[in-house]
């Protein structure tokens, strides 16, 4: 018998208004993997994590993590099963300091309940535990030295790399990154695909969408083209980015 | 000195009101305008009940602080998917629902008259009988509710309040309960709310409606945004510069019709002031 994927979709169908954002999309993704989703603007790339994340309801089809049906589920549902996500537009929590955002991430904290707060009274070990989690998880993203400034004070880079240090922080067993690598400096971008490498043999499954074509071929396991709201193509990176036709007609 | 330890015990009392009112303004950015309706609902409770049965001065406070809850927690129900303004708007119109029923419901309330005759605070059997001793006891309540406040806002639950007033939808990605949340600091709010108003009920031993009108809110509201919303302390600050502003304002011997315009018109330059010191994060983005 197969095995059941990490994380699947079936059939799934997704209209705005007169665009068809997802026509027929199905995939299936296992971990540990790197699974680079790419295709041009408007593919629906953002709206198939989207619909894995519960922040789109499908018109059509299910998605499901390891075969237990997402629909349904609301986004923070979803969130404490394992999926973990990062936004196209970057966001983080402004007015909090870029450690408190990850700490914020941590999942099954005592402290969040609203009886221990009021007494002050159970949580403290457990966030020192999270304080030096989440300086590692700053330190491993090259936000060492910023863990004290508020997330509103760093630059747009800066703030994509602590999001990825948020979704590292919440444990979950899949992640999905949109256009993690885009816009980070060429030093920090070699540390940042190891990472994802890292994360991926911690067993994770890890899906991108990314426009950056060589950081893809150096760090995909698969590569999913889509383009109009369909799958066009699946496979190795070194097959996919190869094929002439596909380079054409979608990538260039 | 009396009058001293009555200013006092009104700083007290309204740094309970804002201290609560800013756990929603300042630490979870939902706006309510019906906080002084919550206040209401505890002097009312705590005088019905004190009135109409033998019940003690702690028995009376706990009832009060139970129904400031109670409101609170349906007034919050709504509050799944209501935005920055929605929220305001909501609890505005909850606010004259409030006062409404204050003023209109005769029978329970005794209608614009109010109730009186409504017994002194007493501790253990012992009423305080001097002014002292209830300075005393409306600093404590103060501090309890202060403590407890600032346990709350640096805890990991406040680090979530602070998160939902910023990005709702970051903050549910994190698979934090946003709705649960909420409510619970609503209810926070409405029993600290509802203490102030028990406290209040017992000490001027009687209640009438006009105290708890949505001016009164926007009193609270404007002491809140004045000393700096989100910021422990700043609550307090708001509470004590309008109440000195006010009892200034009556103490340069302006006649009492006038001061009263005049407050009003203090009141609302603080409103203005409130439009344009409006913080970033205060509406749920
Ligand atoms: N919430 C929405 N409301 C209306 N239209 C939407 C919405 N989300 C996506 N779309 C539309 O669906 C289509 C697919 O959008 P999507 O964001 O998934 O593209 P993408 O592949 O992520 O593109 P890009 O590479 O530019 O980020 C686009 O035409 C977009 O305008
Ligand atoms: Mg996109």
């Amino acid at each position: 018998m197969p095995k059941t994927p990490t994380l699947q979709c079936d059939g799934l169908f997704k209209q705005f208004g007169d665009v068809r954002a997802l026509a027929d999309v199905s995939v299936r993704l296992s971990r540990p993997g790197i699974v680079a989703i790419i295709g041009p603007n408007g593919a629906g790339k953002t709206t198939l994590l989207n619909a894995f994340s519960g922040f789109v309801q499908a018109d059509r089809g299910v998605c499901r993590l390891e075969g237990l049906e997402l629909s349904g589920h609301s986004v923070a549902e979803v969130a404490r099963l394992g999926i973990a996500r990062t936004f196209q537009e970057v966001r983080v929590i402004d007015r909090l300091s870029a450690i408190e955002n990850v700490m914020l991430a941590r999942p099954g904290q005592r402290g969040e309940s609203l009886l221990l707060a009021l007494a002050s009274l159970g949580w403290r070990t457990e966030e020192r535990v999270n304080h030096a989690v989440a300086e590692r998880a700053l330190e491993s993203v090259g936000l060492g030295q910023e863990s004290n400034r508020l997330a509103l004070e760093l630059s747009y880079g800066q703030r994509k790399l602590l999001s990825l240090a948020v979704v590292q922080a919440t444990e979950a067993r899949v992640l999905l990154l949109d256009e993690p690598i885009a816009g980070i400096h060429p030093e920090r971008r070699v540390s940042i695909l190891n990472l994802l490498r890292r994360l991926r043999d911690d067993g994770k499954l890890l899906v991108l969408v990314e426009h950056d074509m060589p950081a893809v071929r150096e760090v995909a396991d698969t590569v999913i083209l889509m383009d109009e709201g369909r799958v066009v193509a699946e496979g190795e990176p070194s097959d996919i980015l190869q094929r002439r036709e596909l380079v054409e007609a979608y990538l260039d | 000195m009396d009058y001293l330890l009555h200013v006092l015990v009104l700083f007290f009392l309204y740094a309970i009101l804002t201290t609560s009112l800013d756990l929603l303004v300042g630490h979870s950015g939902l706006l309510s305008i019906a906080h002084a309706g919550l206040y209401g609902i505890g002097a009312y409770a705590a005088a019905i009940v004190s009135t109409h049965f033998d019940i003690s001065f702690l028995g009376s406070v706990a009832i009060a602080m139970l129904a400031g809850v109670l409101v609170s927690f349906c007034i919050s129900l709504p509050s799944r998917g209501l935005k920055g303004d929605y929220f305001a708007v909501l609890t505005f119109a909850l606010q004259m629902v409030l006062f409404h029923l204050l003023n209109g419901w005769d029978r329970l309330t005794g209608g614009p008259l109010g109730i009186s005759g409504i017994p002194a605070p007493a501790v253990f059997g012992a009423e305080l009988d001097t002014l002292a001793e209830t300075t005393l006891l409306f600093a404590s309540c103060a501090g309890v509710v202060f403590a407890l406040s600032r346990n709350v806002a640096t805890s990991p639950f406040g680090r979530v309040l602070h998160a939902l007033r910023e990005d709702e939808g970051l903050t549910q990605s994190l698979g934090k309960h946003t709705y649960r949340v909420t409510i619970q600091v609503c209810a926070m709010s409405g029993a600290f709310a509802a203490l102030a108003g028990a406290l209040y009920s017992h000490y001027i031993t009687y209640v009438d409606p006009t105290g708890f009108t949505v001016v009164e809110s926007i009193l609270i509201l404007a002491m809140v945004i004045l000393g700096g919303p989100g910021t422990i302390l700043g609550p307090i600050i708001g509470a004590i510069s309008l109440v000195s502003l006010a009892e200034a304002l009556r103490f340069i011997g302006i006649p009492a019709s006038e001061a009263a315009s005049l407050r009003q018109i203090v009141y609302g330059l603080a409103l203005i002031a409130i439009v344009f010191l409006r913080p970033r994060g205060l509406a749920r983005a």
